[in-house]
């Protein structure tokens, strides 16, 4: 970097200005540099963590656990409006474990499997994610991070054909007060997915449509997937229905509660 | 020799102690109560776990508030001692959670029935289930309060007051006898504020706090009432 004196025409002398001169190579690195801050303000969730052993009495049965790519990578990226600040979700391996620490005791054996047929097995099951909302405290006017994951299992016969797919959602949410951003989201995550499998154990222990799949006492075969949500026993119709609303898509806000937020 | 403010009279001077600290902690009522539906009493290798009440329940208890509780239960001579409430729901995992907890003492037969509940509440050794309920909520508030910053100084001007209303139950289930002993509440309202001329000075009514010291000092006294 230079610094140059200037020259003032119209005073006819020299002054004491000057002009700052950066090399393109410490352009770059200002760059970089900006685009690392700016990064910092785009935060990613990881969940890192085991689940507790779940308290059930398990199903005589052997069931094979098919994890599907989308839910062992699973990350949700989502850029607020307004902020310009995106949230980076992965929650991937702490599916895996979540569903294994679930299924583990639910059923008397277990394997994993690679597809949706198998021998050996008396059901196949394939959790998926089909989607994650989150909310500030900001957008739902309140002190709480919240999360919201909506899974489905889909209930296989050995034979590979579809018994069944069960809506579970889970919902989790963390006082801003007592962990700072990033860490109340985190929180909020893996309150979403503990809640999500305390309906999925619940639902085994009762005459339910995901017990009744499950144990291959109802052959719905013939219904297309997500056919069963109009028919769901109380359950999963109290589960669905007493999650909280996520919130809006561009909820109004102030700049002054944005600032307070930030 | 230099001037010195002397205060000969002994109750002038205590009088003016109590009105400065009243003054400085701002203006606070509060009424503490319990309500008693069984005998109590605690055995030392026994504990309690402090609970917020769920939130599917509509309940929004600040964290804040149930970890000061936790904290000043075990405190003074007839202290608590207190399961860690992660922990708990972690052992009852998943009948714990806030969509699967008893939302009432009529639901504890169905939570012990459930396999391997009732010997991991044995191991932990909790006695009494205590259900946090309420919140703190800013109920009024007025006054004006400008301050101004100018190449010789600043300062600010006026009068900002708000008050508080704290608010909160703490319900009692005995594990042992699977039924409500009881409950205590605790509600305190106070007046802060912030007079300024030139210097501002914050009158706090730290009503939360207050509710939280007294909820616990009647939780102690409510649980320990029949121990020997």
């Amino acid at each position: 970097m230079q610094i140059l004196p200037g020259h003032d025409a119209a005073a006819g002398s020299y002054v004491n200005q000057t002009m700052i001169i950066i090399p393109s190579h410490a352009k770059t690195a200002i760059l970089l540099a900006a685009g690392l801050a700016l990064s910092g303000c785009s935060p990613s969730i990881e969940v890192k963590t085991t689940f507790p052993e779940p308290l059930v009495d398990a199903l005589p049965i052997t069931a094979g656990i098919y994890y599907t790519e989308a839910l062992t990578n699973y990350t949700y990226n989502e850029e607020l409006p307004m902020d310009n600040i995106d949230w980076t979700f992965s929650i991937g391996a702490a599916n895996q474990l979540l569903f294994e620490s679930i299924f583990s005791e639910t059923f008397a054996q277990v394997v994993a499997v690679d597809s949706t047929t198998a021998g050996g097995v008396d059901v196949i099951l394939e959790p998926a994610i089909q989607a994650l909302e989150f909310s500030l405290p900001r957008q739902s006017r309140n002190n709480q991070y919240a999360v919201w994951i909506r899974y489905v299992i889909n209930v296989y016969g050995p034979d590979g054909k579809l018994r069944s797919t069960v809506p579970v959602p889970g919902y989790g949410e963390v006082d801003s007060r007592r962990l700072k951003g990033k860490e109340s989201m985190r929180a909020a995550t893996v309150w979403a997915m503990r809640d999500a499998a305390s309906i999925i154990i619940d639902s085994l222990t009762k005459d339910t449509a995901l017990r009744r799949a499950v144990m291959g006492e109802q052959n719905t075969s013939n219904s297309p997937p997500g056919a069963d949500l109009a028919d769901r026993d109380p359950i999963e119709a109290e589960a669905l229905e007493s999650s909280p609303e996520p919130p809006p898509e561009n909820p109004a806000f102030t700049i002054e509660e944005f600032i307070s937020e930030s | 020799m230099s001037p010195e403010l002397s205060l000969p009279l002994t109750p002038v001077r205590a009088g003016l102690t109590v009105s400065l600290c009243l003054l400085a902690a701002g203006c606070m009522t509060s009424r503490v109560e319990g309500l008693k539906n069984a005998s109590t009493g605690i055995d030392d290798d026994q504990s309690i776990v402090i609970v917020e009440a769920s939130y599917y329940t509509g309940n929004q208890t600040e964290d804040k508030f149930v970890d000061c509780v936790t904290r000043e239960v075990q405190k003074g001579s007839a202290k608590l001692s207190v399961f860690p409430d992660q922990a708990f729901a972690d052992a009852l995992f998943p009948w714990f959670e806030p969509r699967t907890m008893p939302q009432g003492p009529n639901a504890l037969p169905e939570l012990m029935a459930k396999p391997g509940v009732a010997e991991r509440i044995r191991e932990s050794g909790v006695r009494y289930i205590v259900w946090i309920n309420g919140s703190t909520e800013r109920t009024s508030g007025g006054g004006s309060l400008s301050c101004a910053v100018g190449p010789g100084g600043g300062g600010c001007y006026g009068l900002a007051w708000w008050e508080n209303d704290s608010s909160y139950e703490a319900s009692i289930w005995d594990i042992e006898d699977g039924a409500s002993a009881g409950a205590v509440s605790a509600a305190v309202r106070g007046t802060s504020m912030i007079p300024a001329l030139v210097v501002p000075v914050p009158l706090i009514a730290r009503t939360q706090s207050a509710a939280c010291k007294g909820l616990a000092k009647e939780l102690r006294n409510f649980i320990n009432e029949g121990s020997t």
